[in-house]
């Protein structure tokens, strides 16, 4: 009898794979050599950048232009800032939405339902941009972290995935919880909490890259130079150079070198790329969560 | 209680929804903004019971100063810590906050800013001036005129033209800036830059003529540039279809020209369609870089910085963007200019259009600080901090030499004081035009480029500065953009695509159809008057 998984390989198998992975590495390029060409311009002098000669490796290395972006206190300011928001929004975020959904998710909860609906009805229907401004203006938030921050402090979906993950959660526990004298409180944060772990990373991961490249909100309420996010600064900056500035009589701004770009484009998605292996596993698994009601 | 609270809340909301609607009232602002009072009435009353004097640092004098919020067009430094900043506020005793407007859509958030009443004390923005006056129009702007005869400075700093662009039923709403003219002429600064070492290595003279200039494209089609790629003769970016010094020897130098005492857009211009053919007998010779329609401006940078262009129309500003690669990769490369060339009658034209705005102040009418706002501005010009303003001081920013012309320290004239045009809420031209100089002089190619050919013979004896840009904005003038998208995408196509140079005619039946011909007439009947 033949060992299981050491089937033979036959000649269409070995075609599939061929296939397979000959897909995966064009994939693989398709998404890897722009990144490649963006992060040897970073690299690059100056020369060879309007020579046009930089492909996939830094020709002329130079670490001066990624020293100039990591000094510039437009840069790190956004960068902080991001930071902040991304920190506070999502500690926010997910105790909003943890304690929202707790009691959501129990059946005994006095008009569960129509609460339920009250939640859902915002994920189908908003008051459309400038309804949003005015009541965010009213409420004296532009121009403050706050308006990027309150708003989506709690959101739907998210919600609706951690109250099916929690309806998921044998009633016996909290019961056996209860008969050991815990109360609501204790029993959430002792018992149902520690197990909701998967769904706590997943949400989190979720929440924070949203506020980590969350670029509409701060354009519609941030003016203040130093309250920038960095998408906003991003976009300003690739924006502009884009723009032929010099070609105006009227103005003689210089425009963004090549490099400069590049290097801030390289410096501001370094933290996500450096955290995002060590989330990925819990992304993949987060996708799961929810989808399959058991 | 409770319904007055909430009714309340609303107000502002809906009257700010209000402006937003075009049938919108011209009259009074919502309650939330309340109208200053006049200030001839206040004015009197404080003369009368103060006994001082009519002048607006009288009428605050004593009182406390207060922040000032400005709201500027974007800028890739922060407007607060920038040098000029600090100089303004120990110049003038305010203390002014900046936001600043993002580079992508800047307009449109103008637009959700004044239509949602954010109180702005001063707004600065590019020279839009058909966007400033919508304002104007739907009564969101201070009007200016019963202040300016209690300024110092700030009456005198603004020109007629600035005064009428921006007049509404007796009105003034803002303060334009208009772009610094020289001797009345606004300068040049695009033109055919062609490599000298090319041509003196071809035995070859600047040529002078169309014809001397299509002998030189095909004889550096076969030059040997040495790097291995053959030579493009001349390169161009997708986005001039119209090349100053070559358009004027079709006797069409600038947008509008004048024949028989009326003004003809170049759309409308029967001779445009010789101008083609000249170019895209040129493109269809391989004389005329074979990528000019998807060619950017840094794609010309590259080919002409590396030498495997002969020659690229440009800008005296493009300096910054490719010599310092051209000194490296090409060392031994030397730069001519193209003079306007002749056409078959022998005349030759090289045009620029005088007017225009490049920044335009106001005070949105929710300001409740106008006074103070007023005295900020007027202190902005008073000429030894409009000086320290613009040009930074002696021996630390700039240098006098022996004939007493200004030069630029480098770089801190450029760190320090580069970025000060976007401070300015009003300007005086003269002594400007002759500051703004200094900003040309920050690299010494740039200003030989600029100094040529707005001094050598062979460009100022043709030279056309052309009044058009006084022209108010009209009714006639929203088309314009979609205008001028449809003139160049045609001479494009011409030129470098497969389009015949016939239809060129079809496509002035459409412009004239699509607002050309009130846009026209608009043009015509301020002209008439203009020149009276």
């Amino acid at each position: 009898m033949k060992k299981p998984g050491k089937m033979k390989r036959t000649p269409q198998d070995w075609a599939v794979d061929i296939v397979a992975y000959s897909l995966a590495v064009l994939m693989i390029l398709v998404t890897a050599v722009p990144l490649m060409n963006v992060l040897s311009k970073a690299f690059s002098s100056e020369t060879a950048l309007v020579a046009n000669q930089i492909t996939a490796y830094p020709i002329g290395f130079q670490l001066a232009t990624m020293k100039y972006v990591l000094q510039s206190d437009l840069f790190l300011r956004s960068f902080g800032n991001s930071i902040f928001v991304t920190l506070l929004g999502s500690a926010l975020n997910l105790a909003v939405t943890l304690l929202a959904a707790y009691p959501l998710s129990k059946r005994t909860l006095l008009f569960q339902k129509p609460l339920l609906i009250l939640f859902v009805f915002t994920m189908w229907f908003n008051g459309g941009m400038i309804p949003t401004y005015l009541v965010i203006k009213q409420f004296k938030m532009v121009n403050s972290f706050l308006a990027l921050i309150l708003p989506g402090a709690i959101g739907v979906y998210n919600l609706l995935i951690v109250k099916n993950y929690f309806e998921s959660l044998p009633d016996a526990l909290e019961e056996s919880a209860r008969v050991d004298g815990a109360g609501i409180f204790t029993t959430f944060f002792r018992v149902v909490l520690p197990l909701s772990k998967p769904v706590i990373a997943t949400i989190l991961l979720f929440v924070a890259v949203s506020f980590w490249n969350d670029y509409f909100s701060p354009m519609i309420y941030i003016t203040r130079t130093n309250l920038k996010t960095l998408p906003v600064y991003l976009r300003d900056m690739i924006v502009e150079s884009q723009t032929d500035v010099t070609r105006s009589a009227l103005d003689d701004q210089n425009l963004i070198p090549e490099g400069i770009r590049s290097a801030t484009i390289v410096a501001s998605t370094l933290p996500i790329l450096i955290v995002y292996p060590f989330l990925q596993k819990h992304f993949v698994k987060g996708v799961l969560i929810g989808a399959v009601k058991g | 209680m409770k319904t007055k609270r909430s009714s309340r809340l609303w107000a502002a909301p809906l009257a700010a929804l209000l402006l937003l609607t075009p049938a919108c009232s011209e009259e009074a602002p919502p309650a939330s903004s309340a109208p200053a009072p006049t200030p001839a009435s206040r004015a009197e009353s404080e003369a009368s019971s103060a006994a001082q004097p009519q002048t607006i640092a009288g009428l605050v004098e004593g009182k406390e100063k207060p922040v000032l919020r400005q709201l500027n067009i974007y800028l890739a430094k922060d407007y607060n810590t920038y040098p000029t900043a600090q100089v303004i506020e120990e110049g003038t005793g305010y203390q002014v906050e900046y936001d600043m407007l993002p580079s992508d859509g800047a307009a449109d958030k103008l637009n959700l800013i004044m239509a949602t009443q954010e109180p702005y004390d001063i707004v600065v923005y590019g020279g839009d001036s058909s966007l400033i006056m919508n304002y104007a129009k739907e009564g969101a702007l201070a009007d200016l005129n019963p202040w300016l005869p209690m300024t110092a400075y700030l009456k005198d700093a603004i020109n007629d033209y600035e005064r009428d662009t921006f007049t509404l039923d007796g009105g003034l709403y803002a303060i334009g800036m208009q772009t610094p003219t020289f001797d009345g002429k606004s300068p040049v600064t695009l033109t055919t830059f062609v490599r000298q070492d090319y041509l003196d290595a071809m035995g070859r003279k600047m040529p002078d003529t169309l014809e001397g200039f299509q002998e030189l494209l095909t004889q550096f089609k076969s030059f040997d540039n040495g790097t291995g790629s053959p030579t493009i003769p001349y390169t161009v970016s997708a986005s001039n279809v119209i090349l100053e010094g070559i358009i004027g020897a079709f006797g069409m130098p600038t947008e509008w020209n004048e024949a028989d005492g009326r003004l003809c857009h170049r759309a409308a211009d029967p001779r445009m369609k010789d101008y083609l053919a000249y170019m895209k007998n040129l493109y269809q010779q391989g004389l005329i870089d074979v990528d000019y329609p998807a060619n950017q401006s840094a794609n010309v940078f590259e080919k002409f910085s590396t030498g495997v262009a002969a020659s690229a129309f440009l800008s005296c500003y493009d300096y910054q963007n490719f010599a310092d690669t051209m000194a490296g990769v090409q060392p031994g490369a030397k730069i001519g200019y193209l003079p306007p060339l002749k056409g078959p009658d022998g005349t030759a034209a090289v045009g620029s259009v005088s007017g225009g705005m490049d920044r335009i102040a106001f005070i949105p009418k929710v300001t409740k600080n106008i006074e103070h706002v007023i005295h900020f501005m007027d202190l902005k010009l008073e000429p030894e901090l409009f000086e320290s303003i613009t040009i930074g001081e002696e021996g630390t920013h700039y240098t006098v030499n022996e004939s007493g012309e200004l030069w630029p320290i480098l770089p801190a004239f450029t760190d320090e004081r580069g970025s000060s045009v976007n401070y300015y809420t009003g300007r005086p031209a003269a002594q400007y035009a002759e500051y703004w100089k200094l900003r040309v002089k920050k690299r010494a190619d740039i200003w030989d480029c600029w100094n040529f050919i707005n001094n050598d013979p062979s460009y100022t004896g043709v030279h056309v500065s052309s009044a058009i840009g006084y022209a108010p904005v009209f009714a006639s003038s929203q088309n314009v953009s979609s205008l001028n998208a449809l003139f160049s995408d045609t001479c494009l196509k011409i030129i470098a695509g497969s389009s015949a140079v016939e239809e060129f005619d079809a496509m002035t039946a459409n412009w004239l159809e699509q607002g050309g011909r009130e846009l026209t007439a608009d043009y015509n009947e301020w002209w008439a008057g203009y020149q009276k």
